[in-house]
């Protein structure tokens, strides 16, 4: 297995946000709570899972764009091994438990902890990186 | 690959931000500056000093990106030579000075002609890099 299915699940997760963004968008718009023509000019007060999904759905290009960056270098240059697809894993796992905490459990902390645990994982994966195109 | 220590250092300017803003953040949670609820949300609550950094943190993450595509073409194309290694250092310190106005005194014209003098540079490698695959 290479460094390309983590990836894949990075990239799923980003269009499975995306969803429930529209999800919960839709809900108010079809409810008529929220008024169509203030929504282009960011004038509408979404329910809070709505923006909630909508802060998730941004931080999907945030550090994934840095991990997407790293899975494409690895694979072109041929430097992965074994323990950075582990971390890869690991990386996926932690967005997705973030994903979670953010819109569903709304545990800030707890949600910020998996923010933490996945860009301290990322930032191992870039030195390891480094270190295998110096050495 | 020689265009790979560049890039490295625009990632490390990121993570830098990154850890920066969270120990702002933190700080200024535990101090009782900020109150989570004011900012769980995404509200612009922070203290000055973590806005600043989380803005430059954010703002790694938007025309760098296309900086990371472009270097990742380049070696799949086997386009990169030396020209495009010193514009990417060029880039890079760019990228770096910006940062470093963005965090600190935060003068907006001399961020913003930072900021525009690596765009056009990133531009111009583009524009070169176009004219080579044509």
């Amino acid at each position: 297995m290479s460094l390309i299915t983590p990836l894949l699940v990075q990239i799923a997760l980003t269009f499975l946000v995306m969803f429930t963004l529209v999800r919960f968008r839709i809900v108010e718009i079809f409810s008529k709570r929220v008024n169509e023509d203030d929504i282009p000019l960011r004038k509408v007060e979404w329910p809070e899972k709505a923006t909630r999904a909508d802060s998730n759905f941004l931080s999907q290009f945030e550090m994934p764009v840095l991990f997407i960056a790293l899975v494409i270098l690895q694979v072109v240059t041929k430097t992965d091994d074994q323990l950075q697809l582990y971390l890869a894993w690991g990386y996926v796992i932690s967005r997705i438990l973030h994903y979670i905490f953010h819109i569903f459990i709304s545990q800030n902390v707890i949600r910020t902890v998996f923010f933490t645990i996945s860009s301290f994982i990322l930032m191992a994966m870039w030195v390891r990186f480094a270190i295998a195109f110096y050495a | 690959m020689e265009l790979l220590p560049p890039l490295f250092v625009q990632v490390a300017i990121t993570f830098v931000l990154l850890l920066a803003m969270a120990f702002l953040r933190v700080k200024s949670i535990k101090s009782g500056k900020v109150k989570p609820k004011d900012v769980a949300l995404g509200q612009p609550n922070w203290t000055e000093k973590a806005t600043k950094v989380g803005n430059s943190y954010h703002n790694q993450l938007q025309i760098p990106v296309l900086f990371y595509l472009l270097i990742v073409l380049l070696m799949v194309t086997n386009l990169a030579d030396s020209t495009f290694l010193y514009c990417a250092w060029g880039y890079v310190g760019l990228r770096l000075l910006h940062a470093i106005i963005h965090v600190s005194n935060n003068n907006i014209l001399m961020r913003f002609y930072a900021f525009a003098a690596s765009n056009v540079l990133l531009m111009v490698m583009w524009g070169r890099f176009g004219l080579a695959v044509m």
